[in-house]
């Protein structure tokens, strides 16, 4: 890891990452579409997992978890644990794999959501919130996945114009 | 790509660093609050934004609906309307009827017929109403008209099948007999007449008897003409010259002529029996 290399990728996080946040905790009622919620920091801390790899995607997770965390409701650490977990494992993949397929990265984002909940659920559970598992994937869960997931189709190609802004040379990826 | 032991060094220390947040969440609280504060008014501004532009875009996307409702909306509405103006028009209405009859009650010997006022002059010179009842309904000249609460409006001076012209208390051409009820001054020579523009005058009163401000006016029934003691005016100034046989006074008229909508006429005052003053008057 070189610590310089992650300097400009760190500097867009600190501040893109709080304008979406506050921008979904202001839309919240305006990204829902038939009951599902859209998670906008989820998607774009994937998306740059998926484009960046674990080091950035794991930076990213943590600051989007803890902005997660100041606007919910939940203890805080929860998303900020769940959404590092989250970018661990999908940034472990091969990026390049990711990339030889324009359906892959929605489908990434879809299992990235329901993990993300599963965590989320899993840490609630573990500090004795009262959660009751198949409502929480049954009505929340799974749309905001398959919402997650198509807006990926969008979201994924500004996350990338934005990687290659910041990074006009691209990563060796051996 | 395959990341260096280096690289997942560096993901695990976030990875502790995530699960020592959450651990220590509970002394972090502060920090959540400070955070959401400063956080809110962005938050806000974006919600209200968001908010605005919402409604305007279900504006544009909803417009047809919005067009539909809208006009159904305008059809109730109307429909309403026609309820609620036909109910204050019977409320309006019960509660002239209701004054008319506290005044047919506390005078039983007047056969009173209610009618409805279906023209006045707009330009008030004329001192003439219509109403809708006429030589069908009994109606005949010089008979008495009377307002809701049964005060002197004028007398009928033109009947026609269903409809009657109504002279009214203001006009020039009408003359009535009438006495000052608190004093007595006028007896049975004075009369009130009506006056293009002031207020009808009580005249032919004699200089030495007593006319005061706020005196009542009412019919003195002379020459028959018209029931005795119906409530004409009040008088509100007295014109008095001693060297002169009489004095007058300025009489405002009891009935609210300008917005009269219901009259009554009383139909068993005989006019055509009317007595005849003395030969040489």
């Amino acid at each position: 890891m070189n610590t310089r290399s992650l300097s400009p990728s760190i500097i867009t996080a600190l501040w893109l990452l709080p304008c979406l946040a506050i921008l979904q905790a202001g839309l919240v009622t305006h990204l829902e579409v038939a009951g599902a919620l859209a998670n906008i920091v989820l998607l774009v801390v994937v998306d740059w997992g998926i484009l960046r790899g674990l080091d950035e995607g794991v930076i990213w997770a943590f600051i989007g978890g803890l902005l997660l965390d100041i606007f919910s409701g939940y203890p805080l650490g929860t998303s900020t644990v769940a959404l590092v977990v989250v970018a661990a494992l999908i940034s472990m993949g091969e990026t390049t794999f990711m990339r030889t397929h324009a359906l892959l990265p929605p489908v990434t984002v879809f299992l990235a959501t329901l993990l993300y909940y599963a965590v989320v659920v899993f840490i609630l559970v573990s500090t004795h919130q009262s959660v009751n598992l198949a409502t929480v994937f049954r009505q929340v869960a799974i749309p905001a996945a398959l919402l997650n997931g198509a807006a990926n189709i969008v979201v994924y190609p500004l996350t990338h114009r934005l990687e290659q802004r910041i990074y006009p040379v691209p990563r060796a990826s051996w | 790509m395959v990341e260096t032991r280096g690289g997942r060094r560096f993901a695990l220390f976030f990875v502790a660093a995530a699960f020592v947040v959450l651990l220590a969440s509970h002394w972090l609280t502060p920090v959540d609050n400070v955070a959401t504060t400063a956080a809110a008014p962005f938050t806000s501004l974006i919600s209200g934004i968001a908010q605005d532009v919402g409604d305007t875009l279900s504006g544009v996307f909803q417009a047809g609906e919005l067009r539909r409702e809208n006009a159904a909306l305008r059809q109730r509405y109307a429909s309403l309307l026609k309820i609620v103006i036909s109910l204050k028009a019977r409320a309006h209405d019960n509660a002239l009827y209701k004054t008319m009859l506290r005044f047919a009650d506390s005078s039983p010997h007047l056969d009173l017929l209610p009618a409805r006022v279906i023209w006045t002059d707009p330009t008030g010179i004329g001192n003439d109403i219509v109403i809708d009842k006429g030589a069908q309904d009994g109606l005949r000249d010089q008979m008495t008209v009377l307002d809701p609460n049964g005060w002197f409006v004028g007398t009928i001076e033109q009947v026609r099948q269903n409809n009657a012209v109504v002279t009214l208390l203001e006009n020039p051409s009408l003359s009535v007999g009438a006495y000052d009820l608190t004093t007595g001054a006028g007896g049975m020579g004075a009369l009130v007449e009506g006056r293009y523009d002031a207020l009808p005058q009580l005249r032919y009163v004699l200089t030495r008897d007593t006319l005061h401000v706020n005196d009542l006016v009412v019919t003195s029934g002379q020459l028959n003409l018209y029931p005795r003691n119906i409530l004409l005016g009040q008088v509100v100034s007295v014109h008095r010259v001693p060297y002169q046989i009489w004095q007058d006074a300025d009489i405002k008229p009891a009935a609210d002529i300008a917005h009269l909508e219901v009259v009554q006429v009383v139909r068993n005052w005989n006019p055509a029996a009317a007595a005849q003053p003395p030969s040489g008057h």
